[in-house]
C-alpha cells in the first residue's frame, strides 16, 4: 500500500549558494519556500530585491536569518550546505528540530571526524560520516534523503532539462521528495541506497578536478573517456571500502554526475583542475573562490583513507601528488599511463 | 548503575490492576479484536475473492504436511478432523470455480474459523494464585542452582533469601524504570542464551517490583515439560514454530501487538531463538520487535499509552545446553567441514559427574538492565520523553506523522525497527557484563588460533591434546593484555566487568574462570594440566565461550 502526499506546508532550503538558490526557485514553481540565510543583507536581497547570485528570485520564496522560524513553519527542510559548514549548521538546527522532520541534503562531502587538514593521518571507515550520518548523530530527525546528480547549477538556472537522484531508506520520504521536487523539466530517480548515493556525489568532485586539469593541459576527449572510466572503477573500489555495493555508481549520480562534472567548466571542481593545469596552486586558487569545491577536501580524505585501508587509488594518489607535494601535472599524467593497467572491468 | 540488595515492593500492588490480569479476564472480546484485526488486514492483502482462496488452499496445505511430517504429542486431538473439515470447504470452493466478489463472505467465514483456531491455540492464560506459588519457589530452584556453600542442596529451602542477591545480581537505573513502568507500556527484550532464560528474567522484573510481562513460548515447551502447567499458567502465550504460513504468523504478530496495546507488558527475544554461536546478539529478528512500533503507532491514534523499551543482558558462567547449541552453529557454518559429534551427556558417568559439580562450586548470574528506549531507540528521562541527541525532550509521535496527521506507513514503520534494533544491539554490548569463565575461554581460544594461524576454526577443533596446550606465562600475558584493554572500556562505559575480575589478582581470576566454564560440562572446557599449563577437552566448548567476547576488537590484544 502506498500513501500519497499532498505537501500544503512551506519548503525549507538551508544554502544560500547557487544550487540552494536555484533548488528554491525550482521548489517554488509549486510551493511556498523558506530560505534561511545568516546575513541579514542577503535575506533583504531575497525578500527586497527578489534577487541573488544574479538570479531572479521567485515570488513566493522568502528568506529569514531565524532557524527556529524555518522550523516552525516547514516540515521538510533541504539543507544545502556545503561539508565544513554542514554539522554545525545541523547542530544549531537541532535545537529546533522535531520528530515531524524531513530532512532532504544536497550536500556533496564528507565529514570527517580525525583533523586531516595538517598533513596525512590515518582515517578508517569509522572516522568518516556522511551527511545523512550527521543528521543522524545530531538530531531527532530519522527520516532523512538526499538529491545527488549531475545538477550544474547554472543550467538547471536557465531552466534547461535535468534530472537527480532522490535517495532515502524511507519509501515515505522518497514519495514526499518527489512530490515536491518533480516539474516538467526536473525529472526525480529514486533510490534506496542512501549512502551510495551520498559516496557518489562526493567522490566524483577529485576526478572532474583531474579532467580539469587534463582540458587545461590541451588534452582532448581520449584522456577525459580513460580518467571517467578508471575513475569509476575507482570509486567502487573506496566505495567497497565504506561499504557500499556498486550499483550506485553505475546510475545518474555516480557516471551521470561524473560526465556531467568532467565536461563542464560551470563545475567548480573542475574550474579547481583546470586552474592547476595553468600554472595557479592550490592555495592561490582556494584564496579566490567563492563558493566552496568539496573534490579539494575529498582529495586528502580518499588519499589518506585509500593509504590506511590498503585500496589501490592511482587517480587520487596522482591528484594528491599535484595539489600538496609540488608534483607537475605533466609528470602526474605520465605516472598514470606507467600504471600496470591490468583487468579493464573488474570491480565486480 | 544501581544493584539489588533484596526486592523490590510492586510498583503497582493489586494483581487485578495489571495488564496481564486483565488480559486474561477479558480474554474473549481480546481474542475477537484479533481476529477482527487479521481480517481487515487480509482484505487489504487479498483484495480478491480468488487471492483469497489462494491463500486459505496454501494454509490448508502447509497444514497438512505438518501434520503428516511432524507431529507433536502437544497437538490436539481433533486436529486431522478440523483440517478434514475444511478441506472439505475449500473443494467446494474450488469446484464452483465462482470468484465474484459476492462468494467473498463464505471464504471470509472459513478465514475466520481457521484463525479462531490458531487464536485459542495461541492466547495466554494467567492465574494469580499460580503465580504467587510459582513467586515463592522459582527462587529458591534457583538459588539451588547458584548456590556454592551448602552440602546438602536441601538446605536452600531454609537459607536466608537476602543472600540471594549476592549469586543473582540484578544491576540497573530501577528508579527510573520503575517510574515509566507507571507511564507507560513495558516490553522487555533479553539476549537469549539458554531455555532458562524467560523464568529468569520473570524473576528479575518481580525482583524490581515490575508487574509480570507475556511472553512467546514454544508451544512443544508449554505442552509437554514438567512445567508446562506452571509456565501455561503465567502468561506464556504458545508459539508453534513449525507453521510458517502466512496466516499464522500474522494472527501471531497481532496477537503481540495487540497485547501491547492494551497496556499488557510483554517480551521478546530479539535474537529469535537462543544464541547457538554463544556470541551476543547482533543481528536481531525484527518481526516480533516492529509489533512494538506498530503497536506505538495506534497507541498514538488512539490516544493510548507510550511504550518502552527495556533491554536486558542476561550474564551466565555456564551453559548448560552449550554442546548442543555449538554442534547446532557449527553444522550450520561448517556444513560438510563439520560433523557433528555425539550427545554429550550420554553416560550415566557424565551424568553423575554433572550433578556432582552442581552442588560445589562457586558461580553467578548476572542481569543487566540497560537504560530505557522509546520505540525508536532514543533514551527516555524520568518523565517518559524522549531524549535527542542533544539531551533535549521532544515528542516521539511525529515520527508517524506528516504534516501533523498520523500515516500508517508499513515500510517507515520497518526502517524505524531496524534502527531500534541496532540501539538494542549497542545496549547489549554496553550491558554485557564480562565474567571469568568466558574471559578466560576468549584468551584461550584466540591464544590457539595465533599459535596455529593456518588451519581453520574445524582443523583447530580437531588438534590432537598436546597441540592444544598454552603454556601458563603466556596465558597470564594474554589475560593482562586484553584485562587492560577491557578495563579502559568499561571507563568508557562500553561494557562491565564482574565483581570478580575488578577485585582479583589475574592469577586468581584464571583459577576462578577455569573452575566455572566446566561446572556444567562433562568434558573440561578449558583446564590447568599437572603443570599448570592450560588445555582444553572440547575446543568447541571453548571457541563457544570464547564467543561471547567477540564484537569488541579484543582480539588484537592478544
Amino acid at each position: 500500500m502506498s500513501n500519497t502526499y499532498n505537501i500544503t506546508k512551506p519548503i525549507g532550503i538551508l544554502g544560500i549558494g547557487s544550487f540552494g538558490t536555484v533548488l528554491a526557485n525550482l521548489i517554488a514553481e509549486r510551493h511556498s519556500v523558506i530560505m534561511y540565510a545568516r546575513k541579514q543583507s542577503t535575506v533583504d536581497n531575497i525578500n527586497i530585491h527578489k534577487k541573488h547570485r544574479d538570479i531572479d528570485i521567485l515570488s513566493n520564496v522568502n528568506a529569514t536569518t531565524d532557524l527556529s522560524y524555518v522550523a516552525n513553519q516547514c516540515d521538510v527542510i533541504f539543507p544545502v550546505l556545503p561539508s565544513y559548514a554542514f554539522r554545525s549548521v545541523i547542530r544549531e538546527l537541532a535545537k529546533v528540530l522535531t520528530s515531524n522532520h524531513i530532512l532532504i541534503h544536497g550536500a556533496k562531502g564528507f565529514d570527517v571526524k580525525v583533523d586531516f587538514t595538517k598533513g596525512p593521518v590515518e582515517i578508517r571507515p569509522k572516522d568518516i560520516c556522511t551527511m545523512s550520518e550527521v543528521i543522524i548523530e545530531e538530531t531527532p530527525v530519522h527520516r532523512v534523503g538526499c538529491i545527488s546528480g549531475p545538477n550544474l547549477a547554472k543550467e538547471i538556472a536557465q531552466k534547461q532539462p535535468a534530472g537527480t537522484v532522490l535517495a532515502s531508506k524511507f519509501k515515505e520520504v522518497l514519495a514526499i521528495g518527489t512530490e515536491i521536487l518533480q516539474c516538467d523539466r526536473f525529472q526525480i530517480y529514486g533510490s534506496n541506497d542512501i549512502k551510495g548515493i551520498e559516496l557518489a556525489g562526493v567522490f566524483k568532485n577529485y576526478i572532474a578536478i583531474a579532467a580539469g586539469a587534463s582540458a587545461a593541459l590541451g588534452y582532448g576527449e581520449n584522456v577525459k573517456a580513460l580518467l571517467i572510466t578508471k575513475g569509476i572503477a575507482e570509486m567502487i573500489a573506496i566505495g567497497k571500502t565504506l561499504g557500499v555495493e556498486p550499483k550506485s555508481f553505475l546510475g545518474l549520480a555516480g557516471i551521470g554526475d561524473l560526465v556531467a562534472t568532467c565536461s563542464s567548466p560551470l563545475s567548480r571542481n573542475y574550474s579547481v583542475g583546470f586552474r592547476l593545469g595553468k600554472g595557479e596552486t592550490i592555495d592561490q586558487i582556494i584564496g579566490t573562490m567563492t563558493e566552496a569545491a568539496e573534490g579539494i577536501n575529498t582529495v586528502k580524505v580518499i588519499k589518506y583513507l585509500s593509504d590506511t585501508m590498503h585500496v589501490q587509488a592511482p587517480l587520487v594518489s596522482i591528484i594528491y601528488k599535484v595539489m600538496y607535494e609540488e608534483y607537475s601535472l605533466e609528470s602526474g599524467l605520465k605516472l598514470l599511463m606507467k600504471l600496470n593497467a591490468g583487468q579493464d572491468v573488474s570491480f565486480y | 548503575m544501581q544493584k539489588l540488595t533484596s526486592p523490590l515492593d510492586y510498583v503497582n500492588p493489586n494483581y487485578e490492576n495489571w495488564g496481564i490480569y486483565k488480559l486474561d479476564k477479558d480474554k474473549d472480546a481480546f481474542l475477537i479484536d484479533v481476529v477482527e484485526r487479521v481480517i481487515e488486514k487480509a482484505r487489504l492483502d487479498y483484495p480478491t475473492t480468488r487471492a483469497l482462496f489462494d491463500e486459505l488452499a496454501s494454509t490448508l496445505y502447509q497444514e497438512r504436511i505438518r501434520i503428516t511430517t511432524s507431529r507433536w504429542k502437544s497437538d490436539p486431538e481433533d486436529e486431522k478432523d478440523f483440517w478434514n473439515n475444511v478441506k472439505g470447504q475449500i473443494i467446494k470452493f474450488q469446484k464452483a470455480q465462482s470468484w465474484e466478489e459476492s462468494d467473498r463472505a463464505g471464504l471470509e467465514t472459513l478465514l475466520k474459523k481457521i484463525l479462531y483456531r490458531y487464536a485459542y491455540e495461541i492466547v495466554a492464560n494467567f492465574k494469580p494464585r499460580i503465580f504467587e506459588l510459582a513467586q515463592k519457589f522459582l527462587p529458591r530452584i534457583f538459588f539451588l542452582f547458584l548456590n556454592s556453600r551448602l552440602n546438602s542442596p536441601f538446605k536452600f529451602l531454609f537459607r536466608k533469601m537476602s543472600s540471594f542477591y549476592e549469586k543473582f545480581i540484578i544491576t540497573g537505573d530501577f528508579d527510573l524504570i520503575r517510574k515509566l513502568s507507571k507511564k507507560g507500556t513495558i516490553v522487555v527484550v533479553p539476549t537469549h542464551f539458554s531455555n532458562t532464560d524467560s523464568p529468569l528474567v520473570g524473576w528479575a522484573l518481580n525482583s524490581i517490583g515490575l508487574e509480570p510481562v507475556t511472553y512467546g513460548a514454544g508451544i512443544n515447551l508449554v505442552g509437554t515439560q514438567p512445567l508446562s502447567f506452571m509456565l501455561n499458567n503465567l502468561g506464556a502465550y504458545k508459539l508453534d514454530r513449525r507453521r510458517k504460513n502466512a496466516l499464522y504468523l500474522e494472527l501471531l504478530k497481532s496477537y503481540s501487538q495487540m497485547a501491547i496495546e492494551r497496556d499488557t507488558p510483554s517480551l521478546f527475544f530479539p535474537g529469535g531463538t537462543r544464541s547457538r554461536s554463544g556470541a551476543l546478539e547482533s543481528r536481531l529478528k525484527l518481526g516480533l520487535l516492529s509489533t512494538a512500533i506498530e503497536a506505538q503507532q495506534e497507541n498514538f491514534i488512539h490516544n493510548r499509552k507510550k511504550i518502552f523499551i527495556l533491554p536486558l543482558v542476561i550474564n551466565y558462567q555456564y551453559n548448560i545446553e552449550c554442546s548442543s547449541l555449538v554442534n547446532q552453529h557449527l553444522i550450520e557454518i561448517g556444513k560438510e567441514k563439520y560433523v557433528a559429534d555425539s550427545f554429550e551427556y550420554s553416560t550415566t558417568y557424565k551424568i553423575i559427574r554433572f550433578f556432582k559439580h552442581l552442588f560445589n562450586a562457586d558461580t553467578e548470574i548476572v542481569v543487566s538492565f540497560g537504560k530505557p528506549l522509546d520505540i525508536i531507540g532514543n533514551e527516555v528521562n524520568a518523565e517518559g520523553e524522549s531524549l535527542a541527541p542533544n539531551g533535549k525532550p521532544f515528542d516521539i509521535k511525529g515520527y508517524f506523522e506528516v504534516e501533523n496527521k498520523i500515516v500508517r506507513d508499513e515500510q517507515r514503520n520497518f526502517e524505524y525497527t531496524k534502527i531500534l534494533g541496532s540501539k538494542i544491539v549497542s545496549s547489549y554490548f554496553r550491558n554485557n557484563t564480562v565474567m571469568t569463565a568466558p574471559f578466560v575461554a576468549f584468551v584461550y581460544f584466540n591464544l590457539l588460533k595465533k599459535r596455529h594461524k593456518h588451519l581453520s576454526l574445524f582443523e583447530i577443533m580437531l588438534l590432537p591434546r598436546e597441540d592444544r596446550i598454552i603454556g601458563r606465562e603466556k596465558m597470564l600475558t594474554g589475560l593482562n593484555m586484553v584485562l587492560e584493554k577491557l578495563i579502559a572500556l568499561e571507563k568508557m562505559n562500553k561494557v562491565n566487568l564482574s565483581e570478580i575480575i575488578k577485585e582479583n589478582s589475574i592469577d586468581n581470576i584464571l583459577a576462578n574462570g577455569l573452575n566455572a566454564i566446566s561446572l556444567f560440562n562433562s568434558k573440561k572446557v578449558v583446564y590447568a594440566d599437572s603443570d599448570g599449563n592450560i588445555n582444553s577437552e572440547d575446543v568447541r566448548l571453548a571457541y563457544f565461550y570464547h564467543n561471547r567476547l567477540i564484537g569488541y576488537n579484543l582480539e588484537q590484544y592478544i
